[in-house]
């Protein structure tokens, strides 16, 4: 198997690292700077100091899982990049960021949204419509993800071979 | 083998981050901490509710790492064995 071409290792790294960087656009931006939702708002709704801080204790577990998914992201990345049998292919690398963004937003929605139901996108009665536009956002992120995968198969470069 | 010699050299200094991070010290630096705030939020926190807040908070994580296995070790049309014949082969890290 000395000759073959092993893209997985950099759809692995790609993927983790489209998760991580999903949840941190979640995080900063619904958590932090627009303040739609917090980890439990849907069951301790944010009504005063102690409720804000209490969820600000989950966001911040949230986050500190989220930079985990990004640290073995950049791990799984540093191998790849080490290894002669991955080719180095942008296509495939930005599809699957794309791909793990749209499944940080696919499962997490799925669970926390509708299936847990600890938080909505949006904290109003009519939530659903908010929470239904995040599946399809991540249906959509996982489709163009998978289709600049597969147009990257035929990608044979390795890193540092470029402009030889 | 390289990666786990970095983590070898890097676990005393996380370690010690830890224990600096969890000591009296950092918690004495909470300025709502000893307040009825603070004792209300710790409350809230560490209620009956905790642990399947924690399983609640983790649990897409565990899937995401599952799945990201699964492309790891079983991801269709992964391999392809066209690339033309080396002298020097894969390195093997």
């Amino acid at each position: 198997m000395a000759n073959d071409l092993n893209r997985t290792p950099l759809i692995a790294a790609g993927t983790l690292l489209g998760i991580g960087m999903g949840g941190f656009v979640d995080g900063i931006t619904f958590h932090q700077i627009l303040q739609l939702h917090n980890m439990l708002s849907a069951k301790r709704p944010v009504t005063d100091l102690v409720s804000a801080e209490i969820n600000m204790f989950w966001d911040g577990l949230f986050h500190a899982l989220t930079w985990t998914m990004t640290a073995i992201g950049l791990a799984l990345l540093w191998r790849a990049g080490q290894r002669r049998d991955v080719p180095w292919s942008t296509r495939t690398f930005i599809g699957s960021l794309s791909l793990g963004w749209g499944l940080f937003n696919l499962v997490e929605g799925l669970i926390d949204h509708h299936l847990l139901n600890i938080h909505h996108v949006v904290e109003t009665p009519g939530h659903l419509f908010w929470d239904i536009a995040f599946l399809a956002s991540g249906v959509v992120l996982i489709l163009v993800g998978w289709v600049a995968i597969r147009s990257g198969r035929g990608d044979a470069t390795i890193r540092g071979e470029r402009g030889r | 083998m390289m990666m786990r010699n970095a983590m070898v050299k890097l676990f005393p200094s996380a370690m010690l981050f830890g224990a600096l991070v969890l000591s009296p010290g950092s918690a004495r630096a909470c300025p709502v901490c000893d307040q009825e705030t603070g004792k209300q939020v710790r409350a809230g926190i560490f209620d009956e509710d905790f642990g399947r807040n924690l399983l609640a908070a983790t649990l897409p994580f565990g899937v995401f790492l599952g799945i990201v296995a699964a492309i790891h070790f079983e991801f269709p049309g992964g391999r392809r064995p066209l690339r033309p014949s080396r002298p020097d082969g894969p390195e093997s890290t």
